[in-house]
């Protein structure tokens, strides 16, 4: 991607916002100050900011090492469920032993990840259903799974909500610094976004990777295992969705409830196409969702802007980047 | 801009002065008997082709041409032995039996292909010349040396001729002729068991056709058994080795290199006995 396409795109978009803001009846450079305040201004914003990034940076570079193995999997909203309910289940088995029961939810939230995947990895293989078909509606499947699960088996006989089990304080993770949201979960999401860059990049298996999304025939012909290759991209994506649906309730929520997600899912795929399709760059783009999340508050309150207006920016940003090099493709072609 | 003359344009297609004249006739490589074959097929054929099944051998240091019109099963027979297309019946590379349709397990008996589509089947466009070498064993054991990848690549770039700006251009950048030595340079180090070659020079100016021809006669020369898929019966004559005809999914006898331009136009229009 090109420089000055980015440059062009995020002029683009910010004037954009500015007419929208002028359409509310507010000054933008008011809206802005107000966002970054709310993004950055505080201890406790720059803590909202980093709580909030850690699960669209993780669906980020899940949606990122699936469509570099050649899998465009919008599954990543049912994996991120998926591993919240594992998580849920779990999480308060073991009130008394905070390690356990951590471990037993990184454990168990990425595994289920993976398994709301394995239909969808079965069917591309083995019977050649789009994965962009079977995961949507394998969406939906994790979707009504959440509704039934926090009526039915999870669901906490002390409250009167349909909510599981809520995990012991002792459990959930606190906060890095005193004040903050944020917890150890942000890092461990940088640390894998980090891993996932590396291994695509200086590995022998990215390598092989790379070349199986790129062109599965050709890297077939030249004898890697493209079946594979592509479907362990496929699962390790799903795992990664669903540590992030984890990490939500171990760091963030402590129970499932209904509904438990706004679109996380569907952001990280955003936060990854906006990224250009790299871990590091769908990392960045996914913490600079979550500061338009922590900010849009603050937008409402101080400058009297609809909150609304700032999910609105990374759409518009999204839409602009695939406008661009849509059109740059179109003209390489010709 | 000066004027360019027919004859000009029509030494720039051949690739320059050096090779105007037509490639030096290359003589037929040595048969080692006694050898366990580079290639056993028995009763084989392609699946969905409605082919009657083959049998054919090719010993280690021999080459085999299959000529044939287009549509009448031969790249189909190539692409089934390098494991691209599902196929049924004996295969054999190297004295290995290997299950058709599996393009790993024709890879891991020492078997090396060159696809007829070198752009979608081939390459990996989007990949660099240095990584598109070394797809499956980069130098490095778990993370990829770099450095060597770039020296080993520019070597290798360097001995088969491929012109181009350096190890880290995108394949897709080099043209249709230099894209075939790429492949080249990756399917023939180090030196395979088997080698399928299907189409190996079409569309490439005559020089780079020459030099095509030349390596692959060269790797049956060093041992490794050779079987070129072909559409030309110039090319069939000037590679040497026996040819085959296929029309219709069948095979014809052996018959040699010098077999005449007519006599090789009878058996591919299917008016031989």
């Amino acid at each position: 991607m090109k420089a000055r396409t980015v440059l062009g795109v995020a002029i683009g978009t910010l004037a954009a916002a500015a007419l929208l803001v002028l359409l509310a009846g507010a000054s933008p450079a008011d809206a802005f100050a107000a966002l970054l305040r709310g993004a950055f201004g505080s201890k406790a914003a720059v803590g909202e900011t980093a709580a909030r990034s850690t699960g669209l940076v993780l669906t980020a570079v899940a949606a990122v090492v699936a469509f570099r193995a050649g899998v465009l999997n919008i599954g990543l909203e049912g994996q991120f469920l998926a591993g919240a309910a594992a998580a849920a289940a779990v999480g308060p088995l073991f009130p008394d032993l905070p390690i356990a029961a951590r471990a037993a939810v990184v454990f168990a939230a990425p595994l289920a990840g993976a398994l709301q995947a394995a239909p969808a990895v079965w069917l591309a293989e083995k019977r050649q259903v789009p994965p962009v078909l079977s995961t949507i509606l394998l969406n939906l499947v994790a979707v009504a799974g959440v509704t039934w699960l926090v009526r039915g088996p999870l669901r906490d006989p002390a409250g009167d909500y349909p909510q599981s089990r809520a995990l012991s304080d002792a459990v959930l993770l606190s906060p890095l610094v005193p004040g903050a949201r944020a917890t150890a979960a942000v890092l461990a999401a940088l640390g894998l976004a980090a891993t996932a860059a590396f291994l695509l990049a200086r590995t022998p298996l990215g390598l092989a990777l790379r070349a199986v999304g790129e062109a599965p025939r050709a890297a077939r012909a030249a004898g890697l295992p493209d079946v594979r290759l592509r479907s362990g991209a496929f699962l390790a994506s799903g795992a990664l969705a669903g540590l992030a649906g984890g990490l939500e309730v171990l760091a963030l929520t402590g129970r499932l409830y209904d509904p438990f997600s706004a679109g996380v899912g569907y952001s990280g795929i955003a936060a990854a196409l906006l990224g250009g399709m790299t871990p590091l760059g769908g990392a960045a783009s996914g913490f600079l969702f979550a500061a338009l999340g922590a900010g849009s508050s603050a937008l409402q309150r101080d400058a009297g802007v609809p909150s609304a207006l700032a999910s609105i920016v990374p759409a518009l940003a999204v839409l602009g980047l695939l406008l661009a090099r849509g059109g740059r493709t179109a003209e390489s072609s010709r | 801009m000066p004027a360019t003359t027919t004859g000009d344009v029509a030494a720039l297609l051949l690739g320059g002065a050096e090779a105007t004249s037509r490639p030096v006739a290359l003589s037929p490589p040595v048969r080692r008997e006694g050898a366990v074959p580079a290639l056993a097929l028995e009763d084989f054929s392609p699946i969905g082709s409605g082919a009657p099944a083959v049998s054919l051998s090719i010993a280690p240091g021999e080459a085999l041409t299959l000529l044939a019109i287009d549509g009448n099963g031969a790249d189909l027979l190539g692409a089934a032995v390098a494991g691209s297309r599902s196929a049924r019946g004996g295969l054999r590379v190297a004295g290995r039996s290997i299950r058709p349709g599996s393009c790993l397990a024709f890879r891991a008996a020492g078997g090396a292909f060159i696809p007829a589509d070198r752009r979608a089947e081939g390459l990996v466009a989007g990949l660099s010349l240095a990584e598109n070498l070394f797809l499956r064993r980069p130098p490095g054991r778990f993370t990829i040396d770099r450095a060597a990848l770039a020296t080993s690549a520019a070597d290798r770039l360097r001995r088969f001729g491929v012109r181009a700006s350096g190890p880290d251009a995108p394949a897709r950048e080099l043209s249709g002729g230099n894209q075939q030595k790429l492949l080249l340079a990756r399917e023939l180090e180090p030196l395979p068991k088997l080698l399928v070659a299907i189409h190996p020079t079409r569309g490439l100016d005559i020089a780079s056709s020459g030099d095509v021809r030349a390596r692959l006669l060269d790797a049956a020369r060093s041992g490794a058994g050779v079987l070129v898929v072909t559409a030309d019966p110039e090319e069939a004559q000037e590679l040497g080795a026996p040819v085959r005809v296929v029309y219709r999914g069948a095979l014809s006898p052996p018959l040699p290199a010098s077999t005449s331009l007519a006599e090789l136009g009878r058996f591919m229009a299917g008016l031989a006995a």
